[in-house]
């Protein structure tokens, strides 16, 4: 049996006091047996109506034996206690070959400590069955679990781990449990834990087979007290655990779940509930990303690293071209990757302008994200260009000031120094950045190459010296650019 | 039965274990039934140690100088100052912008491993753009104490805005309907979360958030959120029945990153504000009225 200070916990929750006097009766009572010596333990045993109440209904049971094993635990540590503060007369007295009460001295934890030390003893190392609560993990439903297990093992090394796979796994547990569907709750929560190494995590129609897997029309509560009091509760908990697990990897349920999850908790379930709130909610959200992201993602990592820059690069007249490392070099000793190079006419064009004394920067690796896929881009940039950019603030404050607010610009008098300096989006306060690139092995060699490859289109580039400022792994991350130039120019 | 073993002695020990649990800050990860005692009201572990009388004397009087200072600008400042009454379009008031490094230590940085439910770190630095640079790593490995389900977040707040003397306050941003960022992010969604003052300590854990999403990459990008977007949430947990914040009644701003991905994340924010834009006419984006059904059932 597990035990577990978690009880202490629990004892005081679940007061109902229609069941309070019941729990304290049996409370003293146990407390009364255990301080017995064990030979007239025997003699006392449950009163047979209280027996009967406790197998008949098994809630009840579990309750039972929930507050039997918090009074042993308590027992056990005021023993502990005793026993620790006469250590050193026992142990003098015990050389004469009596057996004394030996028991280490814990260090002082909390209780919340303790509960969770406890916890990790219970826990078994990759049980799919969640452990929030541990006095519902029994032994019986360990075997269950082990069983759904080998069957999902077995299943993945004859047919691989794909969707089919996974569906016909459901099909034959199903089909061999054709009347009880025992062990139902175990193999969903070992089907969750398996979903991801099948790769159906974020898919529906999974998810629903999944949850065909608990009988139909059995599970409805009939009147409002079982409702409230969580008719069926392992398996409403399964449920909502399965609806979380949904929730976490942003499958949005449709009408057909619901009608499957009706037809086996009825509409008022607290399961169902579960399932309205997040047909109300994530519809919701589910377009609210102003850059949106593909419900799917591509596997393929050249199509990941132009989404990524698409998503990244503010120019809509931006040209993505995709190069390969073999094809632009000669070398036999270069690594075989690919590059993802985005650069714009305009950046084009500011590459021109810019002056071959003054150097450019290769910068990089930064990291990106698109959801949970990670990458790291290289940007090429200049020094801001601080002239332009100055005049355009400095306008932009006398615009703002009340004492202009009357003196109006007549047509004829108009200057062509009062016209305000166009200002790309490229050219920002830290940084005018000139081109972006994705690579995949984020080598210096493979941004050797691409620089080499722009030379092509951008002739200054030759000319002009070029400074790599690479990152290493184990170097802590850094800001882009820098503006301390503007900065201290303007105050 | 030994004086030990009486029921009595027993349950005087229970009473004292009792008065020992207290519930981290973290229960949501636990059933909300668990919950029967809390050591603070605030759901905090344990009430911050009190110094020793002569510690607490000396800071008080060292502080009667500066406090005094600062109360006597405050009455300066009603009777000077003319209040914003009405806003018009476009109106705005910057909340912080982070080119000091006084404005940056305004803000308190706290992650899972804090409090021994996850592995990431975090800081808010001043960077060398003269801006607010909230940076880490998220790890998502979920520390097998048998409780905690999931992990990974990192989350920067300001600190409850305080009168002279150390009386706590809130702002008013009544006036504006919608609030301002000028950041550059990592392509990771942003949460902001917005708590308020209210008295009875049931509302204490309410909080409206609303993601901020961004794009990644050497652009800047201003976003703009209008609060009839922000949700109302207790405990982490989304609310059937909504609410409009309380504006007036602003307590906290925080910034909160929790999302799938795993690995270092980073967000150069330059500055927030508040502003007033007429086109956002929106009152609430979420069904306001009382759904008999709907909440009747759920």
């Amino acid at each position: 049996m597990p035990q577990s200070n978690h009880d202490v916990l629990y004892f005081v929750v679940d007061i109902d006091y229609f069941y309070m006097f019941y729990y304290f009766s049996l409370f003293y009572y146990r407390l009364c047996v255990s301080s017995l010596p064990t030979s007239s333990k025997k003699m006392l045993s449950l009163p047979s109506k209280l027996m009967n109440h406790a197998i008949a209904k098994q809630p009840l049971k579990h309750m039972l034996s929930k507050h039997l094993l918090a009074a042993e635990v308590w027992h056990k540590r005021t023993l502990s206690s005793k026993s620790n503060g006469i250590t050193d007369t026992n142990l003098k007295n015990s050389v004469n070959g009596k057996k004394s009460v030996e028991m280490k001295q814990e260090p002082t934890l909390s209780s919340v400590d303790k509960a969770r030390q406890m916890n990790l003893k219970n826990q078994v190392i990759d049980s799919s069955l969640p452990n929030h609560d541990p006095q519902r993990i029994t032994s019986e439903s360990r075997k269950l679990e082990v069983k759904a297990k080998s069957l999902l093992k077995q299943i993945a090394n004859e047919k691989g781990t794909d969707k089919a796979a996974f569906l016909y796994a459901i099909n034959t547990y199903i089909s061999q449990e054709t009347l009880y569907r025992r062990g139902a709750v175990e193999f969903i929560y070992s089907a969750m834990h398996e979903m991801k190494t099948f790769g159906v995590n974020r898919d529906l129609t999974a998810y629903k087979a999944l949850l065909q897997v608990f009988p139909e029309g059995k599970m409805i509560p009939r009147n409002i007290w079982q409702v409230e009091f969580m008719h069926y509760p392992r398996q409403q908990q399964c449920g909502i655990d399965m609806l979380e697990q949904m929730e976490v990897n942003g499958v949005i349920p449709d009408d057909e779940f619901g009608v499957l999850l009706k037809n086996r908790f009825g509409s008022t379930a607290h399961v169902t509930r579960k399932y309205l709130r997040m047909m109300y909610w994530l519809p919701k959200f589910k377009n609210i990303n102003p850059y949106p992201i593909p419900y799917i993602l591509p596997t393929d990592p050249i199509q990941i690293a132009l989404f990524m820059l698409k998503r990244m690069c503010v120019d809509q007249e931006t040209k993505y071209s995709v190069l390969k490392t073999t094809e632009l070099e000669e070398n036999s000793t270069q690594e075989d990757t690919y590059i993802v190079s985005a650069q714009s006419p305009i950046q084009q064009e500011l590459l021109s302008k810019h002056n071959c004394n003054l150097p450019l920067f290769v910068e990089g690796p930064y990291p990106v994200y698109l959801r949970y896929l990670q990458k790291h881009y290289f940007l090429l940039r200049a020094e801001p260009n601080i002239k332009i950019l100055r005049q355009k603030k400095q306008q932009e404050i006398e615009e703002e000031k009340e004492k202009n607010m009357f003196e109006w610009i007549n047509f004829f008098d108009e200057d062509y120094k009062s016209i305000k300096p166009v200002v790309s989006v490229h050219e920002q306060e830290d940084s005018t950045i000139l081109a972006l690139c994705i690579t995949g092995t984020c080598s210096k060699s493979s941004v050797q190459t691409w620089i080499r490859w722009l030379e092509k289109s951008n002739p200054n580039l030759t000319t002009t010296p070029v400074l790599f400022k690479l990152l290493s792994e184990d170097h802590e991350m850094e800001v882009i650019g820098d503006n301390r130039a503007f900065q201290e120019q303007s105050t | 039965m030994s004086a030990l073993t009486s029921p009595r002695s027993l349950l005087k020990n229970v009473a004292e274990n009792f008065n020992q649990i207290s519930i981290f800050k973290r229960s949501s990860t636990r059933r909300s039934t668990v919950i029967v005692y809390q050591k603070t009201k605030s759901g905090r572990d344990e009430e911050p140690e009190k110094p020793p009388l002569r510690k607490a004397a000396s800071a008080a009087f060292k502080s009667i100088i500066p406090e005094t200072k600062k109360f006597i600008t405050e009455q300066k400042d009603i009777w000077t100052r003319s209040p914003m009454i009405e806003c018009e379009h476009g109106n705005y008031e910057v909340l912080c912008r982070f080119n000091k490094q006084s404005e940056v230590d305004k803000w308190i940085v706290s992650t899972d491993s804090d409090n021994k439910g996850g592995k990431s770190t975090a800081e808010f630095t001043f960077s060398k753009n003269k801006t607010g640079w909230f940076h880490g790593n998220i790890c998502k490995e979920v520390p097998k104490d048998g409780l905690t389900k999931y992990a990974g977040w990192a989350n920067i707040t300001t600190k409850t805005p305080k009168k002279s003397f150390f009386r706590e306050t809130n702002w008013d941003w009544s006036l504006f309907n919608c609030i301002v960022f000028k950041v550059r992010g990592d392509g990771r969604p942003y949460n902001i979360v917005l708590g308020c003052n209210f008295y009875y300590d049931v509302n204490w854990l309410n909080r409206w958030t609303f993601p901020l999403y961004t794009r990644g990459g050497p652009y800047w990008q201003i976003s703009k959120l209008p609060f009839s977007r922000f949700y109302l949430s207790h405990h982490g947990r989304i609310q059937d029945i909504q609410e409009y914040p309380c504006l007036s009644l602003v307590n906290s701003l925080g910034i909160t990153v929790m999302d799938s991905a795993e690995g270092p994340f980073s967000l150069e924010i330059e500055s927030i504000a508040l502003m007033y834009d007429v086109n956002l006419t929106e009152k609430h984006a979420y069904e306001l009225f009382e759904d008999r059904n709907f909440q009747g059932n759920c």
